[in-house]
């Protein structure tokens, strides 16, 4: 998209509009530093090993030409060729190689409707469970996971790779409030000098310094601390220097982003490309503790060239990081305790136009989701003839973030409270897909 | 608001009765009732067959805005007859029960993918089911159309703490026929603040518990109503305190405060007003000279006389041409040619507010913007290339001086009118946003869903942004785009852009149609900018008083800044046209507007909330702590540790401030990643919102880590050392505490901190070099969060 104006189009005023308005404000506040400190001070009430990466393809990936190919749907079939995969039965795009040698390890998602259709509000949905309303502002998953999981000390619990983020995609904590936000790493993993400037290890100063220094800023950050302000960005900010220190005196999460500890072999594995080594990351935060890692790889809003790009462009780094992902995490153990969440926001349509794209489509779309006790080698629901309409197994977005709190332990039914009482259950209309789990 | 039709006593026709069971029924009106029934029952939502592609083949315009595409789909021949393949219409006018637009959302032997959204015997299946039976009739030429629309009671005032709060909330709808329904059976409630009150599809209202304001929105058809929604606070009903205003804007948010029962918090002590006043004004921290005078002055006046000093600062100029870049969108990636040329558009502004241009002139600055201005071609083209040789346009690095303000004194800004990727789109969206505050980008696709705008209105306000070409003037034929100087903006038909113009010629946003003939020599954009600046201009005067006010509160009168739309009313409507008469009133005089809100009594409270205020975000009780702007803190950093701008990294001129920072690409060994991770916007998307003001971990590691931060404080020419040479014995500790203070927070500190202060530096004569313990305080200083907040 050319011009990123910022719409609120559909009749669904945008998360911004409520960020910085109205009584939700003072969100912060009911998750005070008082609250997290006691969390974490609770050892091991939050500390389940699960874990969860999370994929966007910002711009909605064509399901046609990705998990659901009608090759029989004459003019709306498209060029590609399915394939089979290494689960007899389920095929996949022929520019998917690599992940048709995984299909055991994952379960595709044909079924899902409902999506919005549109971008930013659609991506909204899908990154927080909930379609979006006026009047409050949803978590992504990866806040309330952030929320819900505590991390080792010195290791964030929720660190986001914007890899290429595009069409009005957003990560937001909502009413959670901005405690409850992404570490987000803006350098490129496949760069060859990669390395966090956040994060590099204090110049010249002996711990005993630092904790001097420590010692006497606690001392002196007095004026905000006796009178309840109620403001989120303030008690945000207390958050992220504790959360700092821990960092700076932890070699740990430093190590986890040193990718040149992992062999030339295992980075060819996953694919050289910013994805690729983004995955690769993913995988070693997941490693250090880190319980959620977005990455959003946009680019599919392909309204013109659809099948070009996809086969050029979208699908190659796609498909062999996401293998390698996948292959990697059972190798190591990891799959069983790592949730693997591969999706767009929307399908694309059927009809092909005049400039061989595709369009927006909310009725259906398919998605990959592996990990945490989902059974791979599986297909949950279908379309019709051309894939417009699901017909069987048919779920919801939301259903699907059910889902996935489901496997990482976390009943999506559990209310918060917003800062004026308001009780609020973490996904409000989700049903855990069961199937995934049979 | 405006003025409300009586209703009180009146009793309108309403559809719930007339098609009742025992009602008289009758023919409805497709635009009066058919229509919106599809709205409410959810039928042309986007999410059904309101979707651009409709849904299983069956298409309704959004929120039924388009009542021709409406009528067609129901009654044209485009359904298959089942056995036998027969094209046939959505309605069957002999039959209506075998109508499929009745059976589909009766699901009578059919199946819905939507469900059932129609109960057989209700009213709404009788009202549908007469008109099909009455032949679906519906004539483009004489249909009324929606004249006004109202919810009321206008103002609801509920007892957040009662279980129920009986509200009887209708919804009047005027037509052109002359005819009023009350259309509530047919109307959508929504709430604006959950946290507040919630309302029912169908209009049951019901208190949260929470205190404050919020308002009710009412959909009807492509419309919409809001009524405002008070929660008062009973304990600050009570001994509401003594408000004595500065000036009326006071008078203004008192009232509202008394209806609410917030009570506001103190006038802020004059450290607080120091700090703020600097910061929000020129974007500076105040030195602690300047600390130590306004404080010690005495006089009553002294904060009037203060923000009069502050406005004519350099600073100020500097500031506010960096804020109006990123409302303008001076964005280095997209504009011709080059990077350097920022620092012309940045220029301009300084030019502008230096002189205290009205404001009415500086929009048709941009607005009726031209390359020539009047010269001939020969002195415009001389005259750039001298602008470009002196900023180096075509050369690496840049020379020691940049322009010399030729380019910053002209009248108009051409190159907003010259950016490579300014397509017309862009620039109505750009310009109608920036000027007007209102987001017409969604009615590029879809009548906007919360105003009046429709795509013709998008495509004919976006012809006044297809009467000017870019041109070269080198005698080729397409502009030369590396070399600003040989092009210029002519006009005429915007490449391309002929047959869309003439499809849809200029009109002004809900006026006349201005036309364009390019041999006629008229500018169309005279016509567009006179009626911006028309005193009875709805949005044009509001707009720039509530971005100011935005920018002063960290809320807007409307918020967010840059949407104003009929479901997003402003939270004091009374402040606001107040203002915005005053500022016209006085000849859109921009330094007057910035005295009248930071002369307010209102603005000069304090951070410190009481027990009922203490969650507003609205109605500026107290003041919001704000997170410093990123190029504020770049130079606030600076600042306390005495150190340089590194310039080569910002293509700017040596000793540039950040805050006047024009590039938006900028070289890795400066400023650019502090900027980044502080949220400054890449001028890419035309919202306000590309700026952010969260806090984050990378914040938190930045002050306490960074080697930008470390190398500073650690600069051996900077203020630690500095401060060591001047304070350095233990007998000066307390004189450098004060001093540190001063120069960080604008303020000496207290007996408690002064002791913590002198405690440390005592414990650090006997182990550190003096300079070490100086770099640790003002290190520490740093990482306090009052730093990094304006209070």
């Amino acid at each position: 998209m050319k011009h990123a104006s910022h719409c609120r189009c559909d009749g669904v005023a945008s998360r911004r509009h409520f960020l910085r308005a109205g009584t939700m404000g003072g969100l912060g506040l009911s998750f005070g530093l008082a609250d997290l400190l006691r969390m974490e001070a609770q050892a091991g009430v939050g500390s389940s090993e699960k874990a969860a990466i999370l994929i966007y393809l910002d711009g909605g990936q064509s399901h046609l030409e990705s998990w659901d190919l009608k090759p029989d749907a004459g003019a709306t079939a498209g060029e590609f060729k399915p394939i089979a995969t290494n689960v007899p039965g389920i095929q996949v795009c022929e520019h998917m190689p690599h992940l048709a040698k995984q299909a055991d390890k994952y379960c595709v998602l044909r079924g899902v409707k409902d999506a919005l259709g549109v971008h930013g509000v659609g991506m909204q949905y899908v990154r927080t469970g909930n379609r979006p309303v006026p009047s409050l502002v949803y978590p992504d998953i990866g806040s309330v996971i952030s929320k819900e999981r505590t991390s080792p000390q010195g290791i964030p619990s929720f660190v986001s790779l914007p890899v290429s983020r595009t069409n009005q995609s957003t990560e937001t904590p909502g009413y959670l409030g901005v405690a409850f936000g992404s570490f987000t790493v803006q350098e490129d993993p496949s760069a060859k000098d990669f390395s966090v400037r956040a994060l590099r290890p204090p110049g010249g100063m002996t711990p005993e310094r630092l904790q001097a220094r420590r010692s006497l800023t606690e001392q002196l950050d007095t004026a905000y601390r006796n009178t309840d302000l109620s403001n989120d960005n303030l008690a945000g900010m207390d958050r992220f220097y504790a959360q700092a220190w821990d960092i700076l005196r932890s070699a740990k999460i430093r190590e986890a982003f040193e990718l040149h500890r992992e062999s030339a072999q295992m980075r060819d594995t996953y694919g050289r490309s910013a994805l690729g080594q983004a995955l690769l990351l993913a995988r070693r935060l997941v490693e250090a503790g880190v319980r959620c890692v977005t990455l959003d790889f946009g680019g599919w809003d392909t309204h013109q060239n659809n099948f070009k790009m996809m086969k050029d462009t979208l699908l190659p780094p796609w498909d062999q990081g996401m293998a390698a992902l996948l292959d990697d995490l059972h190798q190591r153990g990891m799959l069983q305790k790592t949730l693997v969440w591969s999706t767009g926001e929307m399908g694309r349509t059927p009809a092909i136009n005049k400039d061989a794209g595709r369009d927006h489509w909310g009725a259906a779309m398919s998605m990959m989701i592996a990990g945490c006790g989902i059974r791979g080698g599986q297909v949950i629901g279908a379309t019709d003839a051309t894939g417009s309409q699901v017909i069987a197994d048919p779920c919801t977005p939301a259903d699907v973030a059910a889902s996935a709190l489901h496997a990482l332990g976390i009943p999506h039914t559990k209310e918060y409270h917003t800062p004026t009482g308001r009780p609020i259950m973490i996904v409000r209309d989700g049903k855990v897909v069961e199937k995934m789990f049979g | 608001m405006g003025v409300g039709m009586a209703v009180a006593a009146e009793t309108l026709e309403n559809p719930a009765l007339r098609w009742a069971a025992e009602g008289p029924g009758g023919v409805p009106s497709f635009t009066k009732h058919v229509v919106p029934m599809f709205l409410k029952a959810g039928c042309s939502t986007r999410d059904c067959h309101g979707a651009f592609q409709g849904r299983n083949g069956f298409r309704l315009s959004l929120f039924g805005y388009d009542r021709v595409l409406d009528h067609k789909e129901l009654t044209a021949d485009t359904e298959k007859d089942e056995p036998k393949g027969k094209p046939r219409s959505r309605i069957d006018r002999a039959n209506p029960d075998a109508s499929l637009a009745l059976r589909k959302p009766l699901e009578d032997g059919l199946e819905h993918e939507g469900g059932t959204r129609l109960k057989r015997g209700s009213w709404q299946y009788r009202m549908l089911r007469d008109w099909i039976a009455a032949g679906a009739p519906f004539d483009k030429a004489t249909e009324p159309y929606l004249e006004k629309l109202e919810l009321l009671p206008e103002e609801i005032r509920l007892t957040p703490s009662a279980k129920s709060n009986p509200v009887d909330l209708r919804v009047l709808a005027q037509f052109s026929d002359g005819s009023r329904l009350d259309v509530t059976a047919l109307a959508t409630f929504s709430s604006n603040d959950e946290g507040i009150v919630k309302v029912s599809k169908n209009g049951e209202v019901s208190a949260i518990g929470a205190t404050g304001d919020t308002h009710l929105v009412a959909s009807y058809g492509a419309e919409v109503a809001t009524a405002q929604v008070m929660a008062a606070d009973a304990r600050g009903l009570a001994n509401f305190p003594d408000f004595p205003p500065n000036n009326p804007v006071d008078g203004f948010v008192a009232a509202k405060l008394r209806k609410l029962g917030i009570q506001p918090s103190d006038r802020c002590d004059d450290e607080a007003f120091l700090r703020r006043a600097f910061i929000d004004t020129i974007g500076t921290l105040p030195t602690p000279a300047e600390a130590r005078e306004f404080l010690a002055d005495s006089h009553p006046d002294k904060r009037a006389r203060l923000i009069d000093r502050l406005l004519d600062r350099p600073e100020y100029a500097l500031y506010w041409a960096s804020i109006w870049s990123d409302w303008t969108g001076n964005a280095d990636g997209n504009l011709n040619p080059n990077i350097k040329v920022t620092w012309l558009w940045h220029d301009w502004f300084v030019d502008k507010f230096q002189r205290n241009v009205p404001f009415d002139q500086l929009a048709r600055g941009i607005i009726v913007a031209s390359s020539l201005e009047g010269r001939s071609l020969e002195a415009y083209q001389a005259e750039n290339k001298a602008v470009s040789s002196r900023i180096n346009i075509t050369g690496g690095a840049p020379k020691s001086s940049f322009d010399d303000g030729t380019y910053g004194r002209r009248q108009t800004l051409d190159l907003y009118w010259l950016k490579r990727d300014g397509d017309p789109e862009e620039m109505a969206i750009r310009s109608a946003s920036t000027f007007l505050g209102i987001q017409i980008n969604c009615a590029q696709c879809h009548k906007h869903p919360f105003d009046r705008w429709t795509q013709d209105d998008f495509e004919s306000f976006t012809s006044f942004f297809r009467v000017m070409d870019m041109r070269s003037i080198d005698g080729g034929d397409r502009p030369n785009r590396r070399d600003y100087h040989l092009v210029a903006l002519y006009p005429g038909y915007r490449r391309g852009k002929e047959g869309v113009v003439k499809k849809h010629p200029p009109k002004i946003l809900g006026g006349e149609t201005v036309g364009y003939d390019p041999k006629a020599g008229a500018d169309p954009r005279e016509r567009l900018w006179q009626w911006m600046v028309d005193p009875q201009n709805p949005y044009f005067a509001r707009s720039i008083v509530n971005r100011l006010w935005g920018h002063y509160f960290g809320t807007g009168i409307v918020h967010p800044i840059d949407d104003f739309n009929a479901a997003n009313p402003p939270s004091n409507p009374e402040l606001l046209d107040w203002l915005a008469r005053d500022f016209i009133e006085h000849q859109f005089d921009l330094k007057h507007l910035h005295r009248r809100i930071l002369n307010s009594r209102t603005w000069q409270l304090s951070h410190v909330p009481n027990d009922t205020n203490r969650h507003d975000r609205r109605n500026f009780s107290h003041a919001q702590l704000k997170r410093m702007p990123a190029e504020v803190f770049y130079d606030a950093l600076l600042a306390v540790t005495g150190t340089d701008q590194r310039v080569s990294a910002t293509y700017a001129p040596p000793g540039s401030r950040t805050i006047g920072l024009a590039a938006t690409r900028l070289g890795s060994d400066g400023p650019e990643y502090a900027l980044r991770i502080f949220g400054r916007p890449k001028r890419e998307q035309t919202c306000a919102c590309e700026r952010s003001s969260e806090t984050g971990l990378s914040q938190a590691l930045f002050l306490l880590n960074d080697v930008d931060v470390i190398e500073r404080v650690a600069d051996p020419k900077g203020s630690a050392a500095h401060l060591a040479r001047r304070f350095p014995s233990a007998a000066d500790d307390a004189p450098l505490a004060e001093e540190a203070y001063l120069l960080a927070l604008g303020r000496r500190p207290d007996a408690a901190e002064l002791k913590r202060v002198t405690d440390f530096l005592q414990s650090s004569h006997t182990n550190m070099p003096r300079e070490e313990a100086v770099r640790d305080l003002l290190w520490s200083l740093l990482n306090v969060r009052e730093f990094l907040f304006v209070r």
